[in-house]
């Protein structure tokens, strides 16, 4: 299979020197070199006393649809030549051409070609491209109680209509590129004209543009390629399944993508609170949803800082811990061979190990391996004394509130930055950790997404958009998008009328 | 000399309160009181409010500087004695900030060495400080700036140890008031200059400040919260303490933490030390951010040189000579030498300027 790819490349740079000294032969050697592959189909038909060929790549196209569409077509016509064929066949994108690049590239797109026997260098091109992929489905990733159930696939053009239907505005542009010199990936950058910053759109645009790369095969992959920091633990692009973040993101005045071929679509720029905002906040009450946004919070606090504080207070600071408190420590403790680093470590790397292994295993041996993991090795490392009690119930927490994240990516950075806090905090208790944190604090605010600051709105402090970061506010106080985005119309609803503030003074 | 700070890196005006702030809290919060009960006692806070009211008066001395001639102290250093002696100056000042940084980094490790790590050398401690300072600086300004503001925003809860500690008050320790003469007072004044000292880093950032005349008053802001901050610890101090305790104890504010008592911790002054850590982190970075800076901008090199030479001096000093002793004449160097030098030299530059400019005009 190698070296049939090999020698094709070959042939086609041979085409490319004899360019333009015999350019109609091109196409019969493009023909010929694409017959070498054994899903290439050159069906030779007959009709009325000319002969024509349909060539094709069997594994592209729709055959029903060559089936109803063009063979059962040809028969009826009264003459046979492709002008006529174009117009009786009930398929808009056809093409009639004898350039050599676009008839490769259509081929290779799910275009079957047709040629007559009088002329074998003219193609009719007729696109019968073969639509399969699954069907739009429930989120799996950023799954949602009250919030539509529908997710992006892996077609680029379903994507779109997701968003469209959604945003059904002439003024959303999709720009569409093509990256990756193998993979051809189609990458369609969506914006809302009037709203959108245009510095952000060429940016993004620029950036794809500037990739080379052979392959790009999933939208977090694209991401990683147009990040301003390669070597950060934090997302900077927010990769997403769910259209109606993509709809709402677009209507604040980001850039949205959405990578053919990937059913993750990218926002930019991002901020880093915006990763733990789930699509949920603002479909309930403003009280509920700020509670459960500081929740998520706290809890990604409490997932970094949870064992690094166990590890230096038992290592260095006992004195912290009240004495009632700190007999139940020792009893829990007093059996463990151990210093409380090597026990926090063992724990952290069974729970990372659990977690890694369930994510690679199919779901129902991987509810198995929960038990077995989660309950059976936790139970058994405390009673064979190498872990205490209290440790393993801070581990089991801290592993479940990185899991409140509702973007993935970032319960991988939560998962990670634990390590560097309990190396610290092994090397100098909880100044360690002090330290660790102001490396922590100096990282968020160096890093950028598009070239905007990571940390807005703490800093580059920016009171009005604090309306949408740790709480989220009543809606009706929202009346304009994010200033970091430097939106061109920042406005997002009228100033409210008179008559609807209501009088109440105790009910008259 | 001139120069000229892109738009983007330059900050927002209110940022000068919270780098002013920042810079000015420190390590002096945390000892002063001692050296000023020992002087002015009861009326200590007369020599805060002094102290606070030169403090202004010399942030509106550095604006006024550079109202006439716009840029660094650098710049007007050119500018008021030309090249050579100009650069003297410069070279002081330089001299000054890396003074500074070294004098606010032994100091909190000395705390550290009493109250957390006895055994940990301090070249250690050191190192880890400079390459977290090196990692602020290699941001620029923006980050150190961000560095100085969030390192404000997340320790003010803090103030809570000294509300907790006034359950222990005995109000009447305030008392007498104008108990001391005007020498007394004097010589407390001088006794804070450690806490107060910071603002003249505004020397060096003033033209990363974006419309830079409206951040005045943030500068102003910047230091009140300084003095009033100090002046209510001072109190606290006096009420907890009684005098004479006061004077034996060389780190008040920190001990005044080891009283509080809450239901999961004990022992509260680990928190608050390592806390400090946050305070004290970006005053280093500013001194020493101010410092190669200048060293930069003097002899037209790239600014990690100055840096890592000094990184390097630093850490050196850490290694051969620490100890309480070279604290202490460090503290020397700062108090009398350095705060008089400020106080003589900036005063005395406006002057010059001003003459320099109304002949040019004249």
């Amino acid at each position: 299979m190698f070296n049939r790819r090999n020698s094709r490349k070959s042939s086609s740079q041979q085409m490319d020197m004899d360019d333009g000294i015999n350019k109609n032969s091109e196409i019969r050697e493009l023909f010929n070199s694409l017959s070498s592959s054994y899903d290439f189909i050159n069906h030779q038909g007959c009709y009325n006393g000319v002969g024509y060929w349909v060539s094709y790549y069997r594994s592209l196209i729709d055959a029903q649809e060559l089936h109803r569409s063009v063979l059962s077509v040809i028969p009826t016509l009264e003459q046979i030549n492709l002008e006529q064929m174009k117009d009786s066949i009930p398929i808009e994108d056809t093409l009639i051409t004898s350039t050599r690049i676009v008839v490769e590239k259509r081929i290779m797109r799910g275009h079957i070609a047709i040629r007559l026997d009088a002329n074998l260098d003219e193609c009719l091109l007729i696109n019968v491209v073969a639509q399969q992929g699954r069907q739009v489905d429930k989120p799996e990733l950023e799954f949602g109680i009250i919030s539509p159930q529908e997710a992006f696939v892996e077609d680029i053009d379903i994507n779109l209509n997701l968003v469209r239907k959604r945003l059904p505005l002439p003024e959303l542009q999709v720009t569409e590129l093509t990256v990756g010199s193998l993979s051809k990936t189609k990458v369609a950058v969506l914006s809302i004209d009037g709203i959108v910053d245009k510095a952000n759109v060429d940016t993004v645009i620029q950036r794809v543009n500037d990739i080379d790369f052979d392959e790009i095969l999933d939208g977090s992959h694209l991401a990683q390629m147009l990040y301003d920091d390669n070597s950060t633990l934090f997302p900077l692009f927010l990769n997403t399944e769910r259209p109606d973040r993509i709809a709402s993101a677009l209507a604040e005045g980001k850039v949205a993508m959405i990578i053919d071929r990937s059913s993750s679509a990218l926002i930019a720029p991002t901020i880093l609170l915006e990763y733990f905002i789930t699509m949920e906040d603002y479909n309930m009450p403003w009280i509920p949803a700020s509670a459960f946004r500081l929740l998520r919070i706290f809890a990604v606090i409490f997932s970094i800082f949870a064992t690094p504080l166990y590890v230096a207070v038992l290592t260095y600071h006992y004195e912290l811990i009240p004495k009632d408190l700190l007999e139940t420590i020792v009893t829990s403790r007093n059996l463990i061979p151990f210093q409380p680093l090597i026990e926090a470590l063992f724990l952290e790397i069974s729970i990372e190990l659990l977690r890694e292994a369930a994510s690679r295993l199919p779901t129902k041996v991987g509810q198995t391996l929960g038990i077995v993991g989660g309950i059976v090795i936790g139970q058994a490392a405390v009673v064979a004394g190498l872990t205490s009690n209290i440790l393993l119930i801070i581990v089991a927490l801290s592993a479940l509130a990185s899991f409140v994240t509702p973007i993935y990516k970032m319960g991988n950075a939560i998962r990670l930055l634990r390590f560097p806090f309990l190396i610290g905090a092994q090397i100098w208790g909880l100044l360690g950790i002090t330290i660790s944190a102001v490396f922590l604090m100096t990282h968020l605010i160096k890093l950028t997404s598009m070239g905007h600051p990571y940390l807005e709105p703490i800093y580059p402090f920016h009171l009005k958009d604090w309306k949408d970061s740790f709480i989220r506010i009543p809606m009706n106080f929202f009346k304009s998008r994010p200033i970091n985005l430097r939106t061109e119309n920042t406005k997002r609803q009228s100033t409210p009328k008179k008559n609807a503030i209501k009088k109440n003074d105790f009910n008259e | 000399m001139n120069l000229l700070i892109n738009e983007k890196y330059k900050v927002q005006p209110f940022y000068v309160f919270f780098l002013v702030h920042s810079m000015q809290t420190g390590i002096g919060v945390l000892s002063f009181q001692r050296m000023l009960a020992k002087s002015t006692g009861t009326d200590g806070w007369i020599s805060i409010l002094l102290a606070g009211l030169i403090v202004h008066f010399m942030i509106w001395v550095i604006y006024k500087i550079f109202s006439i001639v716009p840029g660094d102290i650098i710049t007007v250093n050119y500018h008021a004695f030309g090249k050579l002696i100009g650069s003297f100056f410069s070279l002081l000042f330089v001299l000054y900030f890396l003074i500074l940084g070294l004098t606010v980094m032994i100091s909190y490790i000395e705390i550290i060495h009493v109250w957390m790590f006895e055994e940990i050398p301090a070249w250690s401690f050191s190192l880890v400080f400079l390459i977290l300072i090196y990692y602020i600086n290699t941001g620029g300004f923006r980050t150190i700036t961000g560095i100085a503001f969030l390192s404000v925003l997340v320790t003010y809860w803090l103030i809570f140890v000294f509300f907790y500690a006034m359950k222990y008050s005995e109000f009447t320790n305030l008392l007498p008031i104008f108990d001391h003469s005007i020498l007394d007072i004097w010589e407390g004044t001088r006794n804070v200059s450690l806490t107060m000292i910071g603002f003249e880093l505004l020397l060096i950032f003033h033209p990363f400040i974006k419309d830079a005349k409206a951040s005045q008053k943030y500068a102003h802001g910047g230091a009140l919260t300084t003095t009033l901050f100090t002046l209510f610890i001072y109190v606290v101090s006096l009420i907890f303490y009684s005098e004479k305790q006061l004077v034996m104890t060389i780190w008040p504010t920190l001990s005044m933490t080891s009283i509080v008592e809450l239901a999961f911790i004990q022992r509260f002054e680990y928190i608050f030390v390592t806390w400090w850590a946050i305070i004290i982190i970006p005053n280093m970075t500013i001194s020493l951010w101010a410092a190669s800076r200048g060293a930069k901008r003097l002899f037209n090199i790239q600014q990690k040189y100055p840096l890592w030479g000094m990184s390097l001096i630093i850490l050196m000093v850490n290694i051969f000579f620490f100890d309480i002793d070279s604290l202490n004449i460090l503290k020397r160097i700062i108090d009398p030498y350095g705060v008089f030098f400020l106080g003589a030299y900036l005063p005395l530059l406006l002057i010059i300027i001003h003459i320099k400019k109304k002949r040019n005009r004249l």
